[in-house]
């Protein structure tokens, strides 16, 4: 009986022995019980809960090597993590703030989520009313799917058993080190804006220049938080501009309609540096052209050439160029090749100036100013010197004083350093005066140069500069011109007069600039200097011909006067009340509403017509297309019938808005005319606008 | 002064050509079902090596599911026999009910004609056929991502549905009885000539796993 007994116990223990190895043999056919591959466990930062108190739990998942567990939004698979909470009445628990997810693709399937480990933080929040000396039990139900080439799904029952203190409770240095890692690993805030775009086939989301601001290789993913959205097996495509990234993301297939908002993990890396992830909310940005229509490089030097041949013929720079030639004429029995070496340090000096300017535009817009082609005259002090300066010149022509070769190259000798450094100042003066004319091409030649490489942008600055030079450096080079012109004499010094009218046309233009700009009452100021200005003049020339000592006094004085003036411009400042807005309705123009993107949005959202002109006051293509063109009575008539919202953005002064939304559609100045039809993408119209074109745009849409 | 401008464009025409070559998009193959077109044309063998064309059945309703034997979604409306019951109910109706698997050979889900009817018999399931598409062809032009994955096709050949079996996505058993189940919605506006309230949604399931490239 006893060696049956024996028998039987040895052979209980033999099974039982055997059972797991049983088991186990079995387990290893089948697929992987759960628990080996995701462990779970609930982490309390603090070692006690007090009344009222948010507590911080990490709900730690280690998974298991080859395996994956998913985001909020999973992808193209699986199913997100969750974690369902049973709380002592009076606890509530928060959303659970996820860490930064991987991007996995693999063979045309795309998912959002974790390998190796992943910190769920969420915040408990106790009641306000909570007895102490008591124990809290907190316990949550995780749930996940994880995957790696079959997809198990599986949970856990986790529990934290926490006293309840009266004392603010105080974080557990056991587990500091974990939650400062989990904390470093969730998405922030993202300190700059992003906006998107809705194309066709994907969305655009674009990053600010600020947040990758230094990195030579940006690179980056977009985890959005609706899954329906975007494609999550495409790849992200980074574009490099000037303004910033511009990440393409795939649309989902066959997906219509658009997001009031584009919400979702923006994760942004350099090539030497970690990953830093924020959480974004972009919002629309207005329709944009395709930056692929964009011209090429040789095309904007190009057409920045021809504008600043045709920029000749524009009212600021026609009497400058007259009287060169005039000057030129003047001397049309003088060695030729003085005349040679006079049209190139005019040249010269007209190309110092552009790339000048040009650098000045390129570093100003690096240091994060929001600039663009005419920005000299959105300062007031500026255009108050210009206009003292042009007032100076316009004296000199009507013959108040003979200021020689060094202004306008009217009479006295050529030859000599003089005459060679005249020419080149009155090339700096012609690109002083010629910059707030803009040619046609020239709004798409600059808008180009701005966002391309610093090299192109001076290439295409010097590139307007030769145009503006030309027709005074053929015509020193060719002189069979000037045997037409009958000999020097009386009729030189008529025409040198004349002239004088329209310098003093520019700087009643100037003028008129300045007083939309800082107001009227501001304005006396520059209006004074002017007086000052005319004073030192005549003061001076009166002199020339005096004593020594007169000289000087004349001299002195005259420098005194300039000196008032001047102080007089520099204390001028661009105040908002005192201004005049330029979108006040002229009489029977087109009633305009004040342009904002915000706005524009509103409207292209309820599908209406609207038309945008951006222009400024000291922009004198603007000024000529309105009063031609749009104040029409044509025009204002198929507004009115075709319910087209009219919205103008002034540009007299600074504005980083309107300088924003011109650099979105390639351009760095005014004008710029934009016609949204209500569906689809705006029409830009061109820059000289005529009654014709605008209806012909209108009717085409 | 005329002769090096020449050459300069020139030069630069030249530069700007050879650089216009590039953008290649990093972008997978572009599924050409959309819903409200006519559903792309396919053909595949099933089970027995016969060649099944979409064409065989014009006229017809039919419905395509993706399935993978080891996904815990698919057996979830196997174990709780919904999809039987589906199967069953809809073929009787004169629907044509085709169960594919695109899973690469290697690959988890992947199917020998053998282990296909193994399958079958075991769910008991009632398909009109079951088709093999190891290379994912077809997978590709419905763009399957996610098992189970839904196709319905109305008798004209135009796709009316494509997504989501239904609006629960788990792997709860308990959950098929309480969710709303979108190919039903879908046949039934077909056969009473409605048009297809929910006529695209987000698959949720396994992944189908294409074979490379």
């Amino acid at each position: 009986m006893r060696i049956v007994s024996i028998l039987r116990g040895i052979l209980s223990l033999a099974l039982v022995a055997a059972a797991p190895l049983l088991a186990s043999t079995a387990r290893a056919d089948g697929p992987p019980a759960p628990k080996d591959l995701v462990k779970a466990d609930l982490v309390a930062e603090t070692t006690s809960i007090a009344a009222g108190a948010t507590l911080w739990v990490d709900v730690h998942l280690e998974v298991k090597p080859g395996w994956h567990i998913y985001w909020r939004n999973p992808g193209d698979s699986g199913l997100p993590t969750t974690i369902d909470w049973r709380l002592p009445s009076g606890f509530s628990a928060g959303n659970i703030f996820w860490p930064a997810p991987e991007h996995f693709v693999q063979n045309g399937v795309g998912n959002y989520g974790y390998a190796g480990s992943a910190d769920l933080l969420v915040p408990i929040t106790a009641p306000k009313e909570l007895a102490a000396g008591q124990t809290a039990v907190l316990k949550a139900e995780a749930a996940w799917l994880v995957c790696a080439e079959i997809c198990i799904p599986g949970g856990a029952k986790l529990s934290l058993s926490l006293p309840i203190a009266t004392q603010p409770p105080a974080p557990d240095p056991a587990v500091a080190a974990l939650f400062d890692a989990a904390r470093r690993q969730l998405p922030v805030p993202a300190p700059f804006e992003t906006r998107f775009v809705a194309a066709a086939q994907d969305y655009r989301l674009l990053v600010p220049a600020a947040a990758v601001a230094g990195q030579r290789h940006p690179a980056g993913m977009f985890f959005p938080i609706d899954g329906s959205l975007i494609d999550a097996a495409a790849e992200p495509i980074i574009e490099r501009r000037t303004d910033g990234l511009e990440i393409v993301l795939r649309k989902v297939p066959g997906h219509t309609g658009a997001p009031a908002t584009l919400d979702g993990v923006l994760s942004l890396r350099d090539e030497n540096s970690a990953a830093r992830a924020f959480n974004v909310s972009a919002n629309p940005a207005p329709a944009l052209l395709p930056a692929e229509t964009g011209i090429f490089w040789w095309q904007a030097l190009l057409l920045a050439f021809l504008g600043g041949i045709v920029l000749n013929a524009m009212p600021c720079v026609f009497p400058i160029l007259s009287l060169k030639l005039l000057s030129l004429a003047g001397q049309a029995h003088s060695h030729r090749s003085e005349q040679i070496y006079h049209g190139v340090a005019y040249t010269a000096g007209v190309l110092a100036s552009f790339a000048a300017v040009g650098g000045a535009l390129l570093a100003l817009r690096t240091g994060g100013q929001a600039v663009g082609w005419g920005f000299q005259l959105q300062s007031p002090i500026f255009v108050a010197v210009l206009a003292y300066l042009l007032f100076a010149m316009g004296l000199s022509l009507s013959g108040i004083v003979d200021l020689g070769a060094s202004f306008a190259g009217t009479g006295g000798r050529l030859a000599g350093r003089s005459g060679l450094a005249g020419a080149f100042f009155t090339g700096a003066l012609a690109t002083v005066v010629a910059t707030p004319c803009t040619a046609p091409f020239m709004g798409a030649a600059l808008g180009y140069a701005l966002i391309a490489p610093a090299a192109v942008a001076i290439g295409v600055f010097l590139a307007l500069g030769l145009g503006l030079a030309m027709p005074y450096l053929v015509a020193t080079f060719s002189p069979g011109w000037q045997r037409v012109l009958p000999r020097p004499g009386a009729w030189m010094d008529f025409i040198k007069q004349l002239l004088a009218f329209p310098l003093y046309a520019t700087v009643a233009w100037l003028l008129w600039v300045l007083i939309q700009e800082i107001g009227p009452g501001e304005a006396f100021g520059a209006l004074f200097g002017l007086v000052l200005v005319a004073f030192a003049v005549w003061i001076y020339g009166r002199t020339r011909l005096a004593t020594p000592f007169g000289r000087s006094l004349g001299t002195g004085l005259a420098a005194a006067g300039s000196a008032v003036a001047i102080f007089l411009a520099a204390s001028l400042t661009a105040t908002g009340g005192g201004a005049v807005p330029a979108n006040a309705a002229t009489q029977g123009g087109l009633r305009y509403e004040p342009f904002s993107p915000q706005r524009l949005s509103v409207l292209e959202a309820e599908g209406k017509p609207v038309f945008v002109n951006l222009t400024a006051s000291w922009c004198v293509t603007c000024l000529i297309n309105e009063r031609l063109a749009l104040d029409s009575e044509a025009v204002r008539e198929a507004f009115a019938a075709r319910g087209v919202v009219p919205l103008k953005g002034d540009w007299t002064s600074q504005n980083p808005e309107i300088a924003e939304f011109l650099q979105q559609f390639g351009r760095s100045g005014v004008p710029l005319y934009l016609l949204y039809t209500g569906k689809g993408e705006p029409v830009m119209l061109p820059q000289i606008l005529t009654a014709a074109s605008v209806l012909d745009a209108l009717g085409k849409s | 002064m005329r002769t090096p401008i020449k050459t300069l464009t020139i030069a630069a025409l030249a530069t700007i050509s050879a650089l216009a070559m590039e953008r290649a998009t990093a972008v997978p193959p572009a599924a050409s079902a959309r819903v409200g077109e006519a559903a792309p044309v396919f053909s595949a063998p099933d089970i027995v090596g016969k060649t099944v064309r979409l064409g065989d059945y014009a006229g017809k309703t039919v419905v395509l599911e993706w399935t993978n034997d080891g996904c815990p979604f698919v057996g979830k409306h196997y174990d709780s026999g919904n999809m039987q019951s589906l199967q069953q109910k809809y073929t009787a109706a004169g629907v044509v009910w085709l169960t594919i698997a695109s899973s690469a050979p290697g690959e988890q889900g992947y199917v020998t004609p053998t282990d296909a009817k193994a399958d079958l018999a075991r769910w008991r399931a009632a398909p009109t056929d079951f088709l093999l598409d190891p290379d994912g062809v077809v997978g590709h032009l419905y763009d399957a991502r996610a098992t189970p994955h839904m196709v319905v096709i109305d008798r004209a050949g135009r796709l009316v549905y494509m997504g989501a079996i239904d609006d629960k996505p788990s792997t709860r058993l308990a959950d098929v009885k309480t969710a709303h189940n979108y190919v039903a919605a879908a046949l039934d506006a077909v056969a009473a000539g409605q048009p297809v309230a929910v006529a695209s949604t987000q698959a949720y399931g396994c992944s189908v796993k294409y074979k490379e490239g």
